[in-house]
């Protein structure tokens, strides 16, 4: 698993997550990504390149979605794949964990200029 | 041509799980197994192992693993001499819940339940045995996923 945090324009921090967020990727990705979702901000993760998705993983990332939220931010995951997409989908997440397909929907669900 | 069949014992911890589930990958995707039904049999194993390991008591016996890829779908065999469980029909996860509130504990075996075509469990000789299958995509029978 590899994580990249870069800024992402004026709305916040992108995080972009390569590999396998299983036991060993969870472990990984903890404490970078609970130092930036304790910051005040937006919150963007790139998902492209995830290819496995367990429970874990979805538990970081729901408690990253909470963090963001005490600071009144939001938390968005961007283009995730197909399969990854359907385990989000069917744990029922996606008012925690909006899915946006595109950079530009991600700025939208961001800005507010789309409900989430 | 034969169903290939993947066979393994694992002990019950986080690296150990994560050797075998990578693993579990290599032998899928060489066996040409679609990208979903691929996904969804190492995420049973991650969730069912990964759950034995943290609620089912101190067992020195790893577990055994069986995958079989047939031409319809994966079937899968684990056996383990952790404590009763039957992960069948564990309580959803209350999903609708909002952002500061949610439960998400169960989430693993409500995931395994939903994502699986068949799932049965029983207790024999001390040990668990679950059987779960997924069903191959058939537009993507062929590999690509």
């Amino acid at each position: 698993m590899k994580i990249d945090i870069s800024e992402y324009g004026a709305l916040g921090t992108k995080i972009t997550l390569v590999g396998r967020l299983d036991i060993a990727g969870a472990e990984k990705i903890d404490l970078p990504l609970a130092t930036v979702a304790g910051k005040r901000g937006n919150v963007v993760i790139d998902m492209s390149g995830v290819e496995f998705l367990a429970s874990i993983g979805i538990r970081h990332l729901v408690m990253a979605a909470k963090a963001v939220a005490r600071g009144a931010g939001r938390l968005v995951l961007l283009a995730p794949s197909p399969v990854v997409t359907e385990v989000l989908v069917t744990s029922g997440l996606d008012a925690i964990l909006p899915i946006a397909r595109s950079e530009d929907e991600a700025r939208a669900k961001l800005t507010g200029s789309e409900s989430a | 041509m034969a169903d290939a069949t993947f066979e393994a014992k694992v002990v019950a911890d986080a690296a150990a799980i994560a050797g075998f589930t990578l693993r579990t990958t290599d032998f899928l995707k060489e066996a040409g197994v679609d990208a979903r039904a691929l996904h969804h049999v190492v995420l049973v194993l991650e969730e069912i192992l990964t759950n034995l390991a943290t609620h089912g008591g101190a067992s020195a016996e790893p577990a055994k693993i069986r995958i079989t890829v047939e031409p319809e779908r994966i079937a899968g065999e684990i056996v383990d001499a952790g404590a009763p469980f039957d992960p069948r029909g564990a309580p959803r996860p209350d999903v609708k819940a909002g952002v500061n509130d949610r439960l998400v504990g169960g989430l693993g075996l409500f995931l395994v339940n939903r994502l699986t075509s068949e799932l049965d469990y029983a207790r024999q000789g001390g040990r668990n045995r679950l059987v779960f299958s997924v069903a191959r995509s058939a537009a993507h029978v062929h590999g690509n996923g």
